[in-house]
């Protein structure tokens, strides 16, 4: 009994030491975006700000709201439709089966492991002929399109389990494939429509890569672009860069802190 | 609920498609119509078809 205690206290210390080095950079973030520029030179980042100051999380609000509301735009855009289009595809390729629908889905799901970096140059050249590159319209449509492997994945997974005596008896009724869809199919999804939202939310807020290459100006950049503009040419200012990434890690933590569950569904792909 | 499922997907569809044509001042104007209408056929399937569950 004895032994048992003495190890349940040493596998608490450990988990504790565990938990505060990896809660120790998000502390050092919280304190860093607290202090004034002189305090940030004086103290070391792990060292709680002595004379807090919100002047930072101002500051660095102000430049990027303009890139907050952009992100926004991509998040919503790129959801719905990527969403949309990955429900109809899964709902074909569960239901709707025909030769060679299994190596197409096979295909699609194969999008998923193509890493972006082979893709920059294509896009960019793709993206020029069609006269989106440079500005928003070229992330819409990468983000509409890139997220739908993803979300097909997800909703055949849900949508196999769905009785084909369902659907059956709605051929009976004289339902033709569209009215299955809308009628059965979509009512029954809302839970995989918030897991796989919740999925691309956090792909298209993260992302860096498309947001850079694809487009320009200040007024075009994605959040993520305009926080790594945030650092200074000459001087690092630690405190800004700081606020700012608190400003852009806020939506995906409130998501994680309320729906989290869901995005855990997600990656278990249940 | 039949009645406020025939108001309000067409009404948030609009609302998101209309956003999403505004804000895209700098895109060209084909994919800017092209964009606005994909947006609002999603919109309005998906909204309409969670308010069918009711």
């Amino acid at each position: 009994m004895r032994i048992v205690k003495s190890r349940r206290i040493v596998l608490y210390i450990v988990l504790i030491a565990f938990a505060i080095l990896m809660l120790l950079p998000l502390w050092s973030g919280i304190a860093t975006a607290f202090k004034t520029s002189k305090e940030v030179i004086l103290t070391t980042p792990i060292t709680p700000p002595l004379h807090p100051t919100l002047t930072p999380l101002i500051e660095s609000l102000d430049y990027i709201k303009k890139s907050l509301i952009n992100s926004l735009v991509l998040v919503g855009s790129g959801v719905m439709v990527s969403c949309f289009f990955g429900s109809i595809l899964a709902y074909v390729f569960s239901k709707r089966r025909f030769r060679g629908s299994i190596t197409l889905f096979f295909l699609v799901v194969f999008c998923l492991y193509v890493p972006p970096q082979v893709q920059l140059i294509p896009l960019v050249r793709v993206t020029s002929r069609l006269g989106l590159h440079g500005n928003l319209g070229a992330l819409v449509l990468l983000y509409m399109l890139f997220g739908t492997p993803m979300c097909t994945f997800i909703f055949k997974i849900l949508y196999d389990e769905v009785p084909d005596s369902f659907i059956g008896a709605a051929k009976l009724d004289g339902a033709g494939t569209w009215t299955i869809y809308r009628q059965i199919i979509l009512p029954l999804s809302v839970i995989p429509f918030i897991v796989a939202a919740l999925l691309q939310v956090t792909i298209i807020w993260n992302d860096f890569i498309w947001g850079l290459i694809l487009t320009s100006g200040e007024a075009n950049l994605p959040v993520t672009v305009a926080l790594a503009n945030l650092k200074g040419s000459f001087v690092a200012k630690w405190n800004l860069q700081m606020a700012g990434a608190l400003w852009v890690a806020l939506p995906t933590l409130i998501i994680f802190i309320f729906l989290g569950k869901y995005v855990i569904r997600g990656y278990a792909g249940r | 609920m039949e009645n406020l499922r025939r108001i309000v997907s067409p009404f948030i569809a609009v609302l998101a498609s209309g956003g999403l044509f505004y804000y895209l001042s700098e895109t060209i104007m084909p994919w800017r119509i092209a964009f606005a209408a994909i947006m609002f056929l999603a919109t309005y399937i998906i909204i309409d078809g969670f308010l069918r569950r009711g």
